[in-house]
């Protein structure tokens, strides 16, 4: 019997933000990462009998979805390629105005700062994945989706204080599992 | 008087957490105040505590709408449903 084994229809609920924050940083753009997270669901279950159940349910999705990445990129390059021209203005006599240009700023970290933040973020999402599920959707729900008290509160048909006893729970292991993972 | 400053550790977490998410009431961020000055555990919690919202918002985390996932597990269910006539 294989280690794992795939539920289909558990997908969304467990790895949707886990694939949503994993796709959002590299395509930029919501429609395009809901799209691209669909072709994935949808490539998975077609090829759902040639898991082997060596790997996560989630590492094999993102397996698919990094392909569904590489693909999309692939298709916008060659549509823009065609018409584009490239200009090269390191001639010999402007030496000094591109120069300056050309040096790399090492206070624009922007992307890698970006991608090491996205990792967290990511990093955050595993580990919410090992706590109780419903106390995981309440966290999320308040941290994340920065909903109401009361609001949440309603949804999950809870008081305040079981309220804050769940975070409180929630915030405990997830410092626990972020301190032995990550920092 | 004293009642009103001194709460336990529990009470205290609770505290720490509510003022996470700027929901702690002047009274409440009063009384954390008291108890982190003589409680070492909690002077360590709430470290920690603060250093998991930074980590948090620096994550710049975003989950997909209710909707979209809702759209999701139809696609799949009919998709899988599909699969199993075939």
């Amino acid at each position: 019997m294989p280690a794992n084994e795939l539920d289909p229809n558990k997908w969304v609920d467990k790895y949707s933000d886990y694939l949503f924050n994993y796709t959002i940083v590299r395509v930029n753009d919501r429609e395009v990462a809901n799209d691209l997270i669909s072709e994935t669901f949808l490539a998975a279950l077609k090829s759902a009998k040639y898991f082997k159940g060596e790997a996560s349910e989630r590492t094999w999705l993102i397996s698919i979805l990094k392909r569904k990445i590489i693909d999309y990129y692939r298709k916008i390059n060659s549509r823009k390629g065609q018409a584009e021209v490239k200009i090269n203005y390191s001639d010999d006599y402007n030496d000094g105005e591109w120069l300056e240009e050309q040096v790399a700023d090492q206070f624009d970290r922007t992307a890698e700062d970006e991608m090491e933040n996205n990792e967290l973020g990511l990093a955050i999402l595993e580990c919410l994945d090992s706590i109780n599920e419903k106390h995981a959707a309440i966290f999320k729900r308040k941290t994340i989706d920065d909903a109401d008290t009361e609001a949440i509160c309603n949804e999950f048909d809870i008081t305040p204080s079981n309220l804050w006893v769940i975070i409180h729970r929630a915030r405990t292991a997830l410092a626990a599992c972020l301190e032995k993972n990550w920092f | 008087m004293s009642k009103l400053f001194f709460i336990d550790c529990s009470k205290a977490a609770e505290c720490c957490n509510k003022s996470q998410y700027k929901e702690a009431r002047p009274m409440e961020k009063m009384m954390l105040f008291f108890h982190l000055a003589f409680c070492r555990a909690c002077r360590k919690f709430s470290t920690k505590n603060s250093k998991l919202t930074e980590a948090i918002q620096k994550s710049n985390l975003q989950s997909c709408t209710e909707e979209q996932k809702q759209a999701w597990r139809e696609q799949i269910k009919k998709e899988f449903a599909e699969d199993n006539v075939q």
